[in-house]
């Protein structure tokens, strides 16, 4: 029998179909009591590690185990995990109670059940409708209503919230922390981590069939930096001056401007403004996690060779996270240094590379596209802590030499939307 | 599997399909066997009064020519429970209900089992349903001399029964090794109907016996072809062992079972051929990545 853990680990999981490889060498794992992302875009390989977790594809290599065991020894698989892979999965002329009875039979509980999950989803009026008449988010709530049945231990889901309203997204993303806050385990796909970045403690992020970065949301926020750019009368006076305060993370731009990181807009105008330098310009910009996110799997599409135009920064000074070991555990790409694309906002873009537009990027207190209204009673996680299990492989590199305090708490996302 | 098993009953009976094929296989059973029967008989009446039959001494129309009928009525109305079965694994695919249904069962073994089973007893049904329907139609539309006694009655419906069951677990296998429902069906229906027949043609002997829907017509066939040859040698003081030879052939030709094996040997064919496609769905569904 299984262990009852609720854990989910993926061990060195490759699959190729015919000559695309579609998930190379994959490893992580997914802990009960929280609620995990698995990030990465489109074709990264995240549904065929989902369908591969749930024995529905066969790796090439590797394996995975739920509970402890792979999904062909669980027993009887329906009371343990329940998962939501597709919005389709109905026969379009039974109905959704008919649907859902079915299965309530298959994984031996009771046809009451089969109303309950309904009433929980909010589809107690449809149940006598043939799922083909289903718009698609009612068909997402079916299928999320047919994962619950067996009352599972574990819960996959696949890109869920698509088709959902506003208003389902935020009843889903309350579900699933209720649910992971009894200790059961969510695991979440998603292409945009604006889409989950409320909902997860922790994310897996895979790019081009291989994790780039595993491990929690919070390493992620905190390696979020702003910068201020500032225009100064004299730029040489103003860096020996904000030398002298201790600042030493300034580099020039391009276009002949100062980045200054890791000091707020109103330090470096003090600094200024003691020194008697005029500024013309000030600005203070933000790297927010869905840039991060960007970064990270950018190198989908892009091939071996960092794409025109974007090379390593001038100075070198400038960009958390610093060092070398920032980026994936293997090579293969694209673009290891945390850099920005010249003519960085402010200027049009010069060599931008294919694919790459900061569609994520957002001033500070804009909320990312995607977002939905906040669940009233919604509480962020208090006292996350990271899992035992040996992430410190990445985590340690994403985090800053010297860590700056998160510009937010860990899911304080939304209180400025509220 | 008990579960399962319900749960495969459930998908059946939860959707149209099942009248939907029902419906039409009774009215081809009733067309077929009521049109054929009255048939036979117009022309059994004429060949008694020819010179031929005269001649051997024989009373032609006291022979159970309604058997032949009822053998070809059951072979030609298996064409439902066909479609039927080549739904039952391919339909989930192409509806990707099969995601499901893998996720709440132990393994794909134990589904696929379930499965074989309920369609085993579907398939039964509708043997029950189409020989019942023939017999009913048999009794309407032919001569009262013509009919089989009840022993032999019985034994030609339960080759029936058989032949639909077998047919409906062939053409699952089939549809679980194509995986798709119209590859399944266009490619059974187009191999029944027309390919094996055109194969048939140019094979001598008791090669076309072996074939898949050789074997399957064989199996009711060749009953209905014995009985008859069985009875001529009361009515005819001149059939000796060549002649009785000939005469069965030529009995197995028109019950559609041409060179076919006793009804046994063609039934055993026949199950190992079901056998093989079976296993044969079985280990494409094992294989099968369900993206």
């Amino acid at each position: 029998m299984h262990d009852g853990s609720g854990r989910i680990v993926v061990q060195g999981l490759s699959k190729q179909f015919g000559p695309i490889i579609a998930v190379n060498n994959l490893s992580f794992t997914v802990e009960p009591g929280s609620v995990t992302g698995f990030l990465g875009p489109n074709g990264a390989g995240k549904t065929t590690t989902l369908r591969m977790l749930l024995g529905l594809v066969r790796p090439t290599a590797g394996g995975s185990t739920i509970n402890g065991l792979p999904f062909e020894q669980l027993g009887n698989p329906g009371r343990v995990v329940g998962a939501v892979l597709e919005a389709q999965g109905f026969h379009p002329t039974r109905t959704a109670r008919n649907h859902l009875r079915v299965y309530a039979t298959a994984m031996g509980v009771p046809d009451e059940r089969a109303d309950q999950v309904l009433a929980l989803v909010g589809l107690s009026e449809a149940g006598h409708r043939a799922a083909g008449s289903f718009s698609l988010g009612m068909k997402q709530r079916l299928a999320l209503a047919t994962a619950l049945l067996g009352d599972p231990q574990v819960l996959v889901l696949d890109e869920p919230a698509n088709g959902l309203d506003p208003e389902g997204i935020a009843w889903l993303r309350a579900f699933l922390q209720s649910f992971a806050r009894t200790g059961r385990t969510v695991l979440i796909s998603s292409h945009l981590l604006a889409e989950v970045e409320q909902t997860v403690d922790q994310v897996v992020i895979i790019s081009r069939g291989q994790t780039v970065y595993y491990g929690g949301l919070d390493y992620l926020r905190q390696s979020q930096q702003s910068r201020v750019l500032v225009q100064a009368a004299d730029p040489q006076a103003l860096v020996t001056k904000l030398q002298e305060a201790g600042v030493n993370a300034v580099e020039p731009t391009p276009d002949g401007r100062l980045a200054i990181t890791g000091v707020d807009r109103k330090t470096v105008a003090d600094t200024a403004m003691a020194a008697g330098i005029a500024l013309y310009d000030i600005q203070q910009e933000n790297v927010d996690l869905e840039q991060l996110f960007f970064r990270l799997t950018q190198g989908q599409y892009a091939g071996q060779q960092p794409p025109p135009g974007y090379g390593p920064p001038p100075g070198g000074g400038w960009g958390p996270p610093p060092g070398p070991g920032y980026g994936p555990p293997s090579g293969g790409y694209a673009a290891p240094t945390y850099a920005p694309p010249q003519g960085y906002p402010g200027t049009p873009p010069q060599g931008t590379p294919p694919g790459y537009a900061p569609p994520g990027y957002a001033p500070q207190g804009t909320p990312p596209q995607g977002y939905a209204a906040p669940q009233p009673g919604y509480a962020p996680p208090q006292d996350y802590v990271p899992p035992p299990v040996d992430p410190q492989q990445y985590q340690q590199q994403y985090q800053p030499q010297a860590a700056p305090p998160p510009e937010q708490p860990p899911g304080g996302g939304w209180g400025g939307n509220a | 599997m008990g579960r399962l098993i319900s749960a495969e009953f459930r998908k059946i009976l939860t959707t149209k399909m099942w009248w939907a094929l029902l419906i039409p296989t009774v009215a081809l059973a009733a067309l077929w066997s009521i049109g054929g029967n009255a048939l036979v008989g117009a022309i059994v009446d004429q060949t008694d009064q020819s010179e031929i039959a005269g001649a051997v001494k024989a009373n032609v129309s006291n022979l159970p020519w309604s058997t032949l009928i009822f053998a070809r009525t059951v072979n030609i109305s298996a064409l439902f429970p066909i479609v039927f079965g080549a739904l039952a694994v391919s339909s989930e695919i192409n509806r990707r209900t099969i995601t499901t249904s893998y996720l709440t069962a132990p393994n794909r073994g134990t589904l696929l089992g379930a499965k074989l089973i309920t369609y085993a007893i579907w398939g039964l049904a509708f043997g029950v349903v189409i020989t019942g329907v023939d017999s009913i139609g048999m009794a309407i539309a032919s001569h009262p001399e013509q009919l089989p006694d009840a022993v032999s009655w019985l034994e030609i419906a339960g080759t029936g029964i058989l032949s639909c069951m077998l047919w409906t677990l062939l053409a699952m296998g089939i549809g679980a090794l194509f995986g798709s429902p119209i590859a399944a069906i266009i490619s059974l229906l187009l191999y029944t109907l027309l390919v094996e027949n055109l194969i048939g043609l140019v094979l001598p002997d008791n090669w076309p016996g072996i074939l898949i829907n050789g074997s399957a017509d064989g199996l009711t066939g060749s009953v209905a072809a014995q009985l008859i040859v069985d009875k001529v040698s009361t009515i005819s003081p001149y059939f000796n062992q060549e002649a009785q030879d000939a005469a069965s052939n030529i009995a197995r030709t028109l019950a559609g079972a041409r060179g076919a094996f006793d009804w046994w040997i063609s039934g055993l064919i026949f199950a190992a051929w079901t056998a093989a496609f079976v296993v044969g769905g079985w280990f494409m569904s094992k294989q099968r990545d369900i993206t």
